[in-house]
């Protein structure tokens, strides 16, 4: 009894999709790099995993509902700066000049308040966008240009309102907690990559709960046919404010966890250069399988960080040719493997099985005659 | 046909106009509970607009649509689906591309379509032996770990049949099932929407004549937006005006 249960688990284990391995793998890597790297590197990878939870919201939205957000930023922005302007009101930064928030960014003067906040905010901000797009039958590249539109507007607000803001240089976050603002407060580089990483294997499960869910599947349909949904009694709006709602939460907490590591939060948290940039990561990787924004994201930003060392070794004016050197990158994978590279081996395997269950139901239908 | 049985789905004075063009005029229809109505005519005679204005996608310009003793006119496509219960099977397959067979018979599967329903969906031993059993019925049991835009046209188009079936509508409308089905394919969809008939209300749509001898009881003859003639199969043939606009070419 025990032993066929085990081989019923080994053969689940076995028919897993070849992404799951590949999962598995990089929480592996992820476990043992900060024991196989100096102090630099735990820093740089603290802040890819925080990227990585803002490209897994993205999946969520584009990969599996079919809607290319294209100023998703404006949703990690928005949680980065809610711990920014909560950091510099309650340690009174010098270039704080107001004694009162105003009354919408009460709850920014508790260091708990702060945090809840820069989830609920997101939140609201997706619900509202959402309530009018979805509703309003807004669609497709439509959708993606408001987006754009509106992350190239907060972009702008945020630098008008540098009261609040500190205008083009940003808050620093000096203290790297969760929660407390205290001055003292800092966790070690290595116990706050622990931390991410916990939020990063959380974010996953959510995910993964989500799209094998009912609600995915539909998520899923809305993408493949959102018009014959309908027929099938489905109202798809309710569908797209709910996971663009989840997806908002997620890219807001990625913004606190970004910001805590990295120490500082500024304009290019909302911009587009950002919103453009997850789009990469998820588009190389791969679309809807979670695995591809994962490894797109590793890949690339750990290119990024070498290309950029090697480019400034070799001269100072070299130093930002190494973007170009991404780009050309990027383009010949999305040119060569438009699935991205998870997608193409999910791809190849999913083929591989089809084709031997062809061969079985031919099989079946000739023992039949 | 006698007028005691129960009326399910009736049209009256139906009519709707798109930009000064009339699709459809002053169209009166009766269909019975448990019947199934065949509804030929000539491209452009407006049976796919009778389908739209059925199931809310086109909004008639005057006129009523009464299904199962209420007024269904002007609701919406969703409202209608799911709470007057009336399926629809599109002509080209509409179905979930990149989504396996089983998955695109769970999404249609009656019940679950509303957010809180998706929510706290669990998928019981029920629901399982229902999608399998309509896998069955359409014939892609051993199919059912493809996706969807892997199988040949005419499994696709049986593909969306057992989508409608599994969504259990009191009124299934079939936009042309056999549309680019071998002969063979034609035949067992045919004997598919025979077994349907017992259990379900239908109304189906259709260009390939031997289909419709095969299949039809009660025929409905549609042509430019008006209804021609009405009748059992015999009676349709050998209608004068019929043969002229339509069954010339038989």
């Amino acid at each position: 009894m025990k032993e066929t249960k085990k081989n019923v688990f080994l053969q689940k284990f076995r028919n897993l999709p070849a992404n799951r391995y590949i999962d598995i793998a990089v929480l592996i890597f992820l476990l043992v790099f900060p024991f196989l790297c100096n102090t630099y590197w735990v820093y740089v990878m603290s802040g890819i995993m925080a990227y990585i939870i803002f490209a897994l919201s993205l999946d969520l939205l584009w990969g599996y509902t079919g809607l290319m957000s294209m100023g998703h930023s404006l949703l990690f922005g928005a949680g980065g700066y809610m711990i920014g302007i909560s950091c510099s009101y309650i340690n009174q930064a010098d270039w704080v000049e107001y004694d009162r928030l105003p009354w919408f960014l009460m709850p920014l003067s508790s260091e708990l308040g702060a945090f809840i906040m820069a989830l609920v905010l997101p939140a609201l901000i997706s619900l509202i966008i959402g309530f009018f797009m979805f509703s309003g039958k807004i669609k497709g590249v439509f959708f993606s240009l408001i987006t754009l539109a509106l992350s190239g507007v907060a972009e702008l607000f945020v630098i008008n309102q540098s009261r609040y803001t500190h205008g083009n240089s940003g808050i620093t976050v000096t203290n790297r907690t969760i929660i407390s603002h205290a001055k003292d407060a800092r966790m070690s580089d290595l116990g706050f990559y622990f931390v991410i990483l916990l939020f990063l294997i959380l974010c996953y499960a959510v995910c993964m709960l989500v799209v094998h869910s009912r609600v995915g599947k539909v998520l899923q349909a809305v993408r493949e046919n959102e018009e014959r949904l309908t027929f099938f009694g489905y109202k798809p709006s309710a569908f797209k404010m709910l996971i663009y709602t989840i997806s908002g939460v997620m890219a807001g907490l990625a913004g606190v966890l970004y910001v805590r590591t990295q120490g500082s939060v500024n304009s290019t948290a909302v911009g587009i250069n950002l919103a453009t940039l997850v789009l990469v990561w998820v588009a190389v990787g791969g679309r809807g399988n979670l695995t591809g924004a994962i490894v797109g994201t590793l890949v690339l930003q750990i290119a990024e960080t070498i290309l950029n060392s090697v480019f400034s070794g070799i001269s100072a004016d070299f130093a930002q040719y190494w973007k170009l050197v991404l780009g050309i990158i990027i383009l010949v994978i999305v040119f060569v493997i438009p699935k991205g590279i998870i997608g193409t081996i999910i791809d190849v395997q999913q083929k591989s099985k089809d084709r031997k269950r062809k061969e079985q139901i031919l099989a079946n239908e000739e023992a039949k005659l | 046909m006698s007028d005691e049985r129960k009326v399910l789905l009736e049209v009256k004075n139906l009519s709707v106009e798109f930009n000064g063009f009339k699709a459809f005029t002053e169209v009166n229809m009766k269909i019975y509970d448990g019947e199934l109505r065949v509804i030929i005519g000539p491209n452009g005679a407006g049976k796919t607009t009778f389908m739209d204005l059925v199931t809310g996608k086109t909004t008639p310009t005057s006129g009523s649509v009464i299904f199962d003793g209420q007024n269904i006119t002007g609701k919406s496509v969703t409202e209608i689906a799911r709470n007057y219960r009336i399926g629809r099977k599109f002509q080209g397959p509409n179905v979930f591309d990149n989504m396996t067979v089983k998955e695109n018979i769970e999404i249609a599967a009656e019940g679950y379509n509303s957010l809180t329903g998706c929510v706290f969906f669990r998928k019981t031993k029920a629901f399982k032996e229902k999608v399998n059993e309509i896998l069955k019925l359409i014939d892609l049991y051993e199919y059912r770990h493809f996706f969807a835009s892997d199988l040949s046209h005419g499994q696709r188009q049986w593909l969306e049949i057992g989508m409608v079936v599994a969504q259990n509508p009191k009124l299934i409308i079939l936009d042309e099932p056999t549309a680019g089905m071998t002969a063979d394919e034609t035949y067992k969809t045919g004997e598919m929407i025979k077994r349907l008939k017992g259990e379900h209300t239908l109304i189906v749509v259709e260009h390939d004549m031997d289909f419709v001898r095969q299949v039809a009881e009660y025929v409905t003859v549609l042509n430019y937006g008006k209804l021609l003639a009405e009748g059992t199969m015999e009676e349709v043939q050998n209608n004068e005006e019929v043969i002229a606009v339509y069954l010339k070419e038989d």
